[in-house]
């Protein structure tokens, strides 16, 4: 895991820094001096090795700051744990994403803590969109194969995946915002904002959890241990609920890991939409504007995400099926 | 199992959201704007280091300058001083408006509050902050593009703003030409004279800047709960993300003058949004001013309602196309010429840009002061002309014994369906008119802008940062600032120089006038396409002006409903 994600930090660290332009490049043309000025304020003339390893280092390595310390562009920490036995104005801090190129008072410890919590709300509520609308739409299809309500739960999928938020998401603001009025278009705060971004995310999601559950739960519903199940007197429900779902979950759940890394971080096209303060569209837009340390702050929070996500994943697995430990 | 954890998380979402609360603004005037705002945050509110519209639209709300420019005439009128300038043209003597206090937001009593120093008595606005706020842009360790622009035109602020590592910065910082007389009273002293100076006094990075504030926070000290102000507004919260918004408020203690008034109203809540979804969220009654995606003007214009609502600006710049002129064919000028002669901006503006753009005769955008425009010099603009295309650009073929089809021309935009479509139009009209056939690069913007000194043709923009014309001759193809084009003329340099210093406005209108025949026509480096315009629309109860120079003034804004 640990390797995962240095290779990852390696990686990105070499290949944006080898693509061409620079943070300070704008269409007016700014004067070499300043650039060079710039540069140095920012330490990117020093060799890359060691950009890289001072940058690690004020991501990895905690430290100990006494009252001299101020919270600065290039200095600021996500964790701050006051540790006032040790002496008076003493703190342990850790995780310094280093100052964003491109904006120039700002941080990127800075962007992550105000648009991660936004993101985390969003993903959570459209990851539950997505199963709560999926996994019944899917069963429902399974145990009614063939059926009227078969064809019907596979169109609304077919639909869903086929529509992309970048069209649900009008569409929706068209018809609850602008004709209805009864939701707002744009902004966060309120739990009313929350509403037409969730769906328009985990609208396509569901699509995609309902066709998973319905194949997995039609191939479960044809063991051996179904029969035995039901041949011992148990109610549908429990034969369904129990046995069936419980094993049919697995190949949902293994999706559901990266899905939840990618929603939890942020959806670019969702947030420009809806104009939700989330991490999505920084994440996006600081590959266009060359702003190496929130790329690297981004990129790195997003793999470790995907990381966790997978070990969890891994972890519920044994919850499903027993026949999963860990060894 | 499976249900206790969803109730959790159901739980913590709804937690979260309690606590985020929602901020009601009740009995007040507040108006909601994304104009110029575009989706991401405000880059800073530093106005030593600002460089971008969105930033610079908040801080000339919050720090007025010295000399205003009016939004309606660009004319510069005073704003924060009466200035006299010496017979010689060289000293700029301001008398600033005496007891304007330093204010900031005070969250407890939601006010705005004035802000004390340590004996309790007010902050004033004194020349010395002013003074201080010029120094600071003009600090080499900023790096401040602007504080680039200003040190041009202050005697000693060259040597200053580029001194290099070793230099005994404190003698260079007193030789430099700003000097305090008294609490209200500064001298400036230009590095020569000239009509410019004037306006340069009028731009973000000379107002006054709180010293004692920068020096407690540092680079935080624009955060909405440490910044001062002094402006007809002030800083009330700041959401610095993509979604996110900045709330003005009126600053009751700004006495308010000619040009610059109190504000008439209470609230001014900036969102950061896309034109698309500002659009929706103006359609939806969420905001009061938008900017206005181009797949809606068709639908607006059309609308008996929205196309009341609806106000075409003139932009503050130009759409055009360089060319490198130190390659084959562009070396010569014919060939450059003939390229732009056979550019149809109209049907550009017509067919695919379609919001009102203005074909473009010149370089330089009409609404700047001493712009020669088409009317003033129809023979000098330029215009589709298919023929004289073709004969200039068989005359070159001829001279230099050359085939259309030796040429594997290209031409480079960055990233954009809209420059993506005018790009293959001028690629059909160069085929059918001039019969060479070019291709089309795209990249990336930041990969663009490091590569299109190299290209062939490329795609650009300019847009002016204060309403001169000399923002456009001399500061983009004076050959000091080393155009990207190659374009390098003695002559042009010359009249560009001499337009400068002169302060009749019909006689620099005549001169630039003339660099304009060089750039466009007799060694063109570019083709002008079109003069941009900015779309808004605004809901029928706000009472407000259209300004003209980049920036709103919401202090002369009014609400009524």
């Amino acid at each position: 895991m640990f390797f995962v994600l240095f290779a990852i930090s390696v990686v990105t660290f070499v290949l944006m820094r080898l693509v061409p332009g620079g943070p300070f490049n704008t269409e007016r043309g700014v004067p070499p001096a300043i650039v060079e000025a710039l540069n140095k304020r920012y330490k990117l003339d020093a060799p890359l090795v060691e950009q890289y390893i001072d940058y690690m280092q004020g991501l990895l390595v905690p430290r100990l700051t006494d009252r001299t310390y101020r919270r600065s562009v290039v200095e600021d920490y996500i964790i701050n744990i006051p540790m006032d036995f040790l002496g008076e104005g003493v703190a342990l801090r850790w995780i310094n994403f280093g100052p964003s190129l491109a904006k120039r008072n700002q941080t990127v410890t800075g962007i992550i803590r105000d648009g991660l919590p936004t993101s985390m709300q969003l993903g959570i509520a459209a990851l539950l969109v997505g199963v709560v609308i999926g996994v019944p739409i899917g069963t429902i299809a399974a145990l009614r194969q063939n059926t009227g309500w078969d064809y019907l739960s596979m169109s609304v999928a077919i639909l869903g995946v086929s529509i992309p938020s970048i069209i649900l998401g009008p569409l929706l603001q068209y018809i609850f915002g602008v004709t209805l009025k009864v939701l707002p278009t744009t902004g966060w705060g309120t739990i009313n904002h929350l509403i037409l971004p969730a769906f328009a995310l985990g609208f396509t999601e569901s699509a995609l959890i309902a066709r998973l559950t319905r194949a997995s739960l039609l191939q479960v519903l044809r063991e051996d241990y179904i029969r035995t199940a039901r041949a011992k007197g148990l109610s549908e429900r429990v034969v369904i609920g129990v046995h069936a779902l419980k094993n049919a979950i697995i190949p949902v759940v293994t999706v559901l890991g990266p899905l939840a890394a990618a929603l939890l971080t942020g959806t670019f096209v969702v947030e420009t939409l809806f104009g939700i303060p989330g991490l999505g569209r920084s994440f996006v837009l600081s590959i266009g504007n060359r702003d190496y340390t929130l790329i690297m702050g981004t990129v790195l929070l997003y793999a470790m995400f995907l990381v966790v996500a997978n070990l969890i994943v891994d972890l519920t697995y044994a919850l499903f099926d027993p026949r999963i430990r860990l060894h | 199992m499976f249900k206790a954890t969803h109730r959790i998380v159901a739980l913590v979402v709804i937690l979260t959201f309690v606590m985020m609360g929602a901020v009601q603004a009740q009995g007040k005037k507040v108006i909601y704007s994304s104009r110029q705002m575009g989706p991401d945050d405000i880059p800073t509110l530093d106005p030593a280091v600002a460089e971008d519209v969105p930033s610079i639209q908040v801080i000339s709300q919050i720090f007025p300058e010295l000399v205003r420019a009016n939004e309606l005439t660009s004319a510069n009128e005073d704003g924060m001083a009466t200035v006299s300038i010496s017979d010689d043209g060289l000293v700029f003597t301001f008398n600033i408006t005496p007891k304007v206090p330093w204010v900031r937001y005070d969250a407890a009593s939601d006010s705005v509050v004035v802000v004390t120093d340590e004996n309790g008595n007010p902050r004033y606005v004194t020349a010395a902050d002013f003074a201080y706020g010029m120094m600071r842009s003009l600090d080499p360790a900023l790096a401040s593009y602007y504080g680039g622009v200003l040190s041009k035109w202050v005697a000693g602020a060259k040597e200053y703003n580029t001194a290099g590592e070793g230099a005994d910065l404190e003698a260079l910082k007193a030789a430099v030409g700003i000097k305090v007389v008294d609490d209200y009273t500064l001298e400036v002293t230009a590095s020569k004279p000239s009509p410019i100076v004037e306006s340069i006094f009028a731009m973000w990075m000379t107002v006054a800047q709180p010293q004692w504030v920068i020096e407690e926070f540092g680079d935080f000290w624009i955060e909405a709960e440490n910044i001062v102000s002094y402006g007809p507004f002030a800083i009330k919260s700041w959401d610095r993300n993509a979604g996110g918004s900045l709330v003005m408020v009126k600053n009751p203690h700004f006495p308010g003058s000619n040009a610059i008034p109190q504000a008439k109203i209470d609230e001014v809540v900036f969102r950061f949004l896309d034109v698309e979804a500002q659009f929706t969220a103006y359609e939806a009654g969420e905001l009061d001013v938008s900017e206005v995606p181009p797949s809606a003007i068709a639908r607006i214009r059309s609308d008996a309602e929205l196309s009341k609502q609806l106000h075409v600006d003139p932009g503050s710049g130009t759409y055009y196309y360089g060319f490198n002129v130190r390659i084959e064919p562009f070396n010569d000028p014919r060939a450059v010429l003939a390229f732009s002669l056979a550019i149809d901006r109209e049907a550009i503006t017509t067919n695919i840009t379609g919001r009102g753009e203005i074909p473009a005769g010149f370089f330089s955008s009409p609404t700047l002061v001493a712009a020669p425009t088409s009317e003033t010099h129809p023979d000098i603009a330029v215009s589709y002309n298919p023929e004289e295309a073709k004969a200039l650009w068989e005359a070159y073929l001829a001279d230099t014994g050359k085939k259309s089809s030796d040429f594997a021309l290209n031409i480079l935009h960055n990233n954009s369906s809209l420059h993506a479509a005018i790009a293959q139009a001028i690629q059909q009209m160069w085929k059918e008119t001039l019969g060479v056939s070019v291709n089309i690069t795209a990249q990336d913007f930041g990969t663009y802008l490091s590569t299109r000194r190299d290209a062939d043709i490329f795609r650009a923009g300019w847009l002016y940062d204060y309403p001169d014309t000399n923002n456009f001759l001399f500061d983009v193809f004076h050959s000091s600032n080393d155009p990207d084009t190659g374009f390098n003329n003695a002559e042009f340099d010359a009249l560009v120089e001499q337009a400068q210093v002169l302060s009749d406005t019909d006689a620099r209108r005549e001169l630039y006038a003339q660099a304009e025949k060089l750039l466009i026509r007799d060694a063109a480096a570019i083709a002008p396409i079109y003069y941009y315009v900015a779309l808004n629309m605004t809901k029928p109860y706000v009472e407000r002006t259209y300004s003209v120079i980049g920036r709103e003034y919401y202090e002369k804004w009014d609400i009524n409903r």
